[in-house]
């Protein structure tokens, strides 16, 4: 493969992650979207027209890696609007470090696209991208959690919730800061090369 | 900058145009009028070599230092 076939798949490439980005944060959005709706109308409705899950319900699902919540611990009202508030909560966090990581990213691959990965705003794009990460390693887990604990104080479950902190998003974070090093210094590469006759 | 170019002068003597020699050497109109008005940081020597072959000059025609130009740069 001969350079100018690398550099036009390297576009291509950075072309359909750009798109599934934009896929990604609308779809997030409407998620978010809906679960947010979904909460309002537990809380606005009266208790009467509410109905939670049957006890032997098969409705599992993970809150946090030690969260595990059976379907029959939502078998009232109060139990369900603190469970859907936990998820709300739980899920906007992370998908709002998503989004915003995306969003810069979608920036980057802009510039990829149009042949000029190295300039100076893409410096910034990443750098943001590792702190946000970085946020989001603590944020999210703490979010999560709390989410936990709240629900086993309204006695829903005896659980226990620990890791405060996501190491593999804190490591992301740190990487992509190093890797916004590294284009600084492809940045003044680029800029002495079109300064360069 | 140290180095002032006397692309402009050089240009006269030969009573050639900029659009000209940007086409005779294959450098583009831009670069040749950023070369002219010293906005440059580097020069190829394969830049110097085609705008000296057109122009039947040397480097030391086109290019020149002048003393002090250093200091101003750091300041």
């Amino acid at each position: 493969m001969n350079k100018k076939d690398y550099l036009e798949k390297t576009k291509k490439l950075a072309r359909i992650t750009r798109i599934l980005c934009r896929i990604g944060i609308i779809a997030s959005a409407i998620g978010v979207g809906i679960l947010a709706v979904t909460v309002i109308v537990a809380y606005v409705l009266p208790p009467e027209r509410i109905k939670p899950m049957q006890e032997g319900g098969k409705l599992s699902i993970f809150l946090t890696d030690n969260l595990f919540i059976p379907a029959d611990v939502l078998t009232s009202v109060e139990a369900l609007r603190g469970f859907l508030m936990a998820l709300l909560a739980r899920i906007s966090v992370g998908i709002a470090v998503f989004i915003v990581a995306a969003f810069h990213l979608m920036g980057l691959l802009k510039s990829v696209e149009n042949g000029a990965p190295f300039e100076p705003q893409n410096v910034t794009r990443l750098r943001k991208i590792g702190v946000v990460l970085m946020i989001g390693s603590i944020i999210v887990p703490t979010v999560t959690s709390v989410s936990a604990i709240l629900m086993a104080d309204s006695n829903l479950l005896d659980i226990k919730a620990n890791s405060m902190i996501d190491i593999t998003l804190l490591l992301c974070g740190l990487l992509i800061i190093v890797l916004a090093g590294i284009f600084a210094y492809g940045a003044r590469l680029q800029r002495e090369h079109d300064q360069t006759v | 900058m140290a180095i002032i170019t006397r692309l402009d002068r050089v240009l006269a003597d030969r009573k050639m145009q900029l659009n000209e020699l940007a086409e005779r050497t294959g450098i583009s109109n831009v670069n040749l009028s950023l070369l002219k008005t010293g906005k440059v940081k580097a020069v190829r020597f394969s830049t110097l070599s085609a705008v000296c072959r057109e122009l039947g000059c040397q480097p030391g025609d086109l290019l020149e230092y002048t003393p002090g130009g250093d200091e101003q740069e750091e300041e």
